[in-house]
Formats: structure tokens, sequence, C-alpha cells
């Protein structure tokens, strides 16, 4: 019973349909400190690029500083 | 003190170096975008508005270009355009966004949407970005129902006539010009016998008023940004989605980053150490939801 759960799930993740929860996803951790010196941190899916570091820390410093 | 006297003045003409070889530069940024086609005519407005309905007076200001072609026409924010350009400058110096923010202190903030009317195709165009989303939608352009008006009065020299009309969920009040026969206007208005030189909303949240009207000698592209600086192509929404995206965006900022981009906030907080309470971003859409 068990090995065929086993397999059960083998299969599902082999067709995708559990990627996310059983697959291991790397997370990163961003923080922005702005210039009115509020610190603010992320746990990104993902590694982000330079310009979406830009928008990310332009939007804290419109949201934070004015 | 010489030596240090010294550095400020390298660090200034550096500073206005790295300025000017942006102004330089704007048209490489042309390259990766579509050009429409050349603008004939701008008109400039100041756009003052509302971020709460209970301010009694306008506390945001905004400079906006309309840039009118044959076809099309753009209508953007100055400011954000002088701001882009800083930032794309920046990341291709591969300077930290903290040294492109100081780049940028000086410079007003604006307003992100920019709006292609299309005139003969009926259709507009909006982008914007919410934070590091960059997106879009189309919409069929709609005529207002105008009811023009007698009245009349003199606005930066030209004679204007009042005409109003219910539209995209509000009552706008307008007064357009018959002496420059263009029938375009600010943001989506349009549909006049005569360029609108002044528009404002019944609930007095917003006010365009024209500040400066020129025949273009030579020649501006009209530039469909339709990527980013890395090259990401914005994403085509449609308007409700859109919409949704901006209600949400301001009302709640944390689920914003985590239903649409995946980033889970950890923490926030001030620089002494306290938490900072997630509160919504006054804010009011010139088409409400």
């Amino acid at each position: 019973m068990r090995k065929l759960m086993l397999i059960g799930v083998g299969l599902l993740i082999m067709t995708g349909f559990l990627p996310a929860k059983v697959m291991k996803v790397q997370h990163t951790v961003e923080c922005f400190i702005t210039t009115c010196g509020t610190t603010t941190c992320y746990d990104s899916e993902r590694d982000l690029t330079h310009r979406e570091l830009l928008n990310i820390y332009d939007s804290l410093e419109e949201e934070h500083c004015g | 003190m010489i030596l240090w006297r010294k550095n400020i003045v390298d660090n200034i003409k550096a500073y206005y170096k790295f300025i000017l070889l942006i102004f330089v530069g704007m048209p490489v940024l042309a390259y990766s975008q579509k050009n429409f086609e050349n603008a004939h005519t701008r008109a400039i407005y100041e756009f003052l508005y509302k971020t709460n309905p209970e301010q009694t007076e306008f506390i945001k200001s905004d400079l906006m270009y309309l840039d009118i072609g044959e076809n099309v026409s753009k209508f953007y924010s100055r400011y954000e355009q002088v701001r882009d350009s800083i930032g794309d400058e920046g990341l291709r110096k591969s300077l930290s966004p903290f040294e492109i923010n100081e780049l940028r202190r000086g410079f007003a903030r604006g307003t992100r949407p920019i709006y292609y009317n299309f005139q003969k195709k009926r259709k507009t165009t909006v982008t914007s970005n919410f934070s590091f989303l960059f997106t879009y939608y189309n919409e069929s352009r709609q005529m207002p129902e105008w009811e023009i008006g007698d009245e009349t009065k003199v606005i930066l020299g030209y004679t204007c006539q009042k005409a109003t009309a219910n539209y995209l969920g509000r009552e706008w009040i307008v007064f357009f010009t018959p002496e420059i026969p263009i029938n375009q206007g600010p943001w989506k208005l349009w549909g006049l016998p005569g360029l609108i030189v002044q528009a404002m909303d019944a609930d007095n949240f917003f006010n365009f008023t024209l500040k400066g009207f020129e025949q273009l000698k030579l020649p501006v592209p009209i530039i469909f940004i339709h990527k980013t600086y890395d090259g990401k192509e914005y994403e085509k929404k449609d308007k409700e989605k859109f919409q949704q995206m901006e209600k949400m965006y301001y009302s709640n900022r944390e689920e914003f980053m985590s239903f649409f981009l995946g980033m889970k906030l950890i923490s926030s907080a001030t620089a002494d150490g306290r938490k900072i309470e997630r509160r919504a971003i006054p804010y009011i859409p010139l088409e409400p939801y």
C-alpha cells in the first residue's frame, strides 16, 4: 500500500501536479534601506535582477520617504 | 581644505557630466522600443491632483506632455520620463539602487501611466508599472458625449469654450479652443472641435491646464515603451485586471507584493527599530473602479 502511494506521488511529481510543494524552492532574502532610514526585508522565490531591485527600492522610497 | 573643496568640485562636475550623458543618451533607449511616428505638435499641461477626497487643496503636481502625431498621440509625465532616464543610465553603469536614488534626488516624481491614443484605430493603450511588474492594457476609444455650453474664458491667450461630459466614471468640465483645431486633450479626453486647454472633474480631484503649445520643428519620435531596461516585455492584462492590480497596489502593498510578485514581507522597521504598520497609500484613480 505504502509503495503504491509512493509510486502515485512520484507520478504526480513527474506529471507536474505537485511541483512547488514537493520540489525544493530556493529562496532569497532581500533587504532595502531607504534614505529616511527604514529597513524592509522580503523573501523572494528567485534572485531578482538589478532593475527589479531598483523598482522595489524606488517604491519603498516613495512609500516611506515621500 | 583645498583638497576637500577640489573633491566637491570634482563630484559636482561628475554629477553634471552624468546628467548630460543621460540627455545625450536618451535616444539610445529608443533603439529597443517601437517608434510609432514623429510628433508634429506638443501640448504641455500642468496636472494638479489630490490623493484623498478630504484634501481641500491639490497636494500633488506633475508636468504632462501630449505629443501629437498623424495617427497617434502620447500623454505622459515629463518628470517620470527624466527619472526613468536617470534610472536606465544608472543601471547601464551598474550603479546600486541607492546610488541611482541619490542621482534622482531633486527630480520630482510624476505619475506613472502613459497613454497612447490611436485616433484612426479608435484605440487606447495604457502602460504602467507597479513595483517591478510592468504591464499594459488596450481599450477601444469611446468619444465622450459632450454638451457644449456658452461660457467662455481666456486661458494662455486662447479664447476657450466650456463643454461637459460624463465620461469613464466622472463628470468632466473642460474648456477647449477652436483656435487650435486639434480634437485632442489631456488623459483620455478628446472629441471637441479644438484642443482641450483645461479639464477638471466635478469633484475637484483633478485639474489639467495647458501651459505651453508648440509646433515641433525637430522630429520628436512617439516611442511605444513596451520593454523594461533588461528587455522584458510588458505583461498584457485586460483593463479590469489592471485596475484590480492598481487598487491592491495602493490599498494593500504587502498583499500585492506577495500575490503578484512572489515577494513575502519579512519585516519593515523605522530607523529607531519600530515596526512599520502597513497602511493604504492615499490615491484617487482618474477612472473610478
